[in-house]
């Protein structure tokens, strides 16, 4: 019940006006998630190659996503903490199976909406309309870690992760911390240091 | 233009744009010209609500973010395609970025009202919204991975493969920012791909 509770707050905030069709559609929505799942660390909700489509909300815990090229180092593309949508995002942009991994990083509890259900619920109508809100959510977070990228120093980056998200921070050991900022472990080290 | 406009709205739909053809042809057709833009004039500015899908026909545009204390050109524009602010056309929100004119050209566009209306009228739901959130969250991707991963020559040597003109559309400065590199890494790296050829 907490779960649809935080779930329902997630989507809500993104509507400015919710007309009667669709708040019933909402709850339908909710109600078709599963019962909270709890997950062990390095469990993997989507392997590379995965073309499934569950939809995943995380109630408490964190899921990195690990890129790992043929002879480079490795890179976490993103990362999903407490009341964030984890989805097969290559699948969803590109049509094309998974080419990194979704792992969970500590003991995590999650909810999931199975594909098939998702299909089902793609054939009804204005059920477009609520998939975008949670398109608008995964957007908003892919485009703030780009943002964070893009204008801040790792160092500024990473005292900016501390005060704003001390969750992800405790989550992610120090080699998943230096991929997710794009340094090296060295450079990550050394931020250790100055901090 | 209108062939080249119906053209990139046929993409946002993809695999569903014959079955909306009707609705595509009627927003090609409510594109209105939104202005001749000088170099340095802006589409749209900090703060301003903009819920408008643009047409770019023959301007080239760079979009500027000024977060943290410091402005950097992330995205441009280049001529025949469709663009939108993300904060506001997607997110509803007012725009969180700037966008600027770097060469003058026409650009085209249709309010987000009348976008509802269209989509509403021809049964088109939101599926050009979620595809063009699709669209935006692919390249935010893309770009993140390249920041983490790729040393500075490949980084530029990559958005120069993608976009010939960059050197010629926006500063040395912007270009550095847009690469996340400092200046001199930039000049090194111009030099280093400068020698290879």
């Amino acid at each position: 019940m907490m779960s649809s509770n935080v779930l329902r707050q997630v989507l809500m905030a993104q509507f400015h006006e919710l007309h009667p069709g669709l708040e019933e559609l909402m709850t339908r929505f909710i109600n078709a998630f599963s019962a909270p799942i709890s997950l062990a660390k390095n469990h993997e909700i989507i392997v590379r190659d995965d073309a499934s489509t569950h939809l995943y909300f995380i109630i408490e815990g964190c899921v990195y996503e690990l890129s790992e090229r043929d002879g480079g180092p490795p890179s976490i593309p993103q990362a999903y903490t407490s009341n964030d949508f984890v989805f097969n995002h290559h699948r969803f942009t590109t049509g094309r199976p998974a080419e990194t991994r979704y792992i969970v990083s500590r003991p995590s509890t999650v909810i999931c909406l199975d594909q098939l259900t998702l299909e089902e619920f793609h054939k009804e109508a204005h059920f477009d309309e609520l998939f975008f809100v949670v398109c608008q959510v995964m957007l908003k977070n892919t485009r703030e870690h780009f943002i964070h990228l893009l204008h801040q120093k790792p160092l500024d980056h990473y005292t900016w992760l501390l005060a704003h998200s001390p969750e992800l921070c405790s989550s992610l050991t120090r080699n998943h911390m230096a991929a997710y900022l794009g340094i090296s472990r060295a450079t990550f080290f050394r931020i250790l240091e100055k901090l | 233009m209108n062939a080249h406009l119906t053209e990139q709205l046929v993409k946002l739909f993809g695999a569903r744009s014959s079955h909306f053809k009707n609705g595509i042809s009627a927003w090609a057709l409510q594109f209105e010209m939104i202005g001749n833009l000088a170099a340095g004039q802006k589409v749209w500015d900090l703060g301003e609500s903009k819920p408008v899908l643009y047409f770019n026909s023959n301007a080239t545009l760079a979009e500027y973010s000024d977060q943290f204390g410091t402005t950097v050109c992330h995205r441009i524009i280049p001529p025949m395609t469709l663009f939108w602010s993300e904060s506001s056309f997607i997110l509803g929100n007012t725009c969180d970025t700037k966008m600027l004119c770097k060469q003058a050209g026409t650009i085209y566009g249709i309010s987000g009202e009348q976008v509802k209306q269209i989509t509403e009228r021809f049964g088109m739901g939101f599926h050009m919204a979620i595809n063009l959130t699709a669209r935006d969250i692919g390249n935010y991707r893309k770009r993140s991975t390249d920041l983490c991963l790729l040393k500075p020559t490949d980084r530029l040597q990559k958005t120069l493969d993608s976009n010939q003109q960059i050197l010629s559309q926006i500063s040395r400065e912007e270009l550095a920012k847009y690469l996340g590199l400092s200046r001199s890494s930039l000049f090194r790296a111009i030099n280093t791909l400068h020698d290879v050829k």
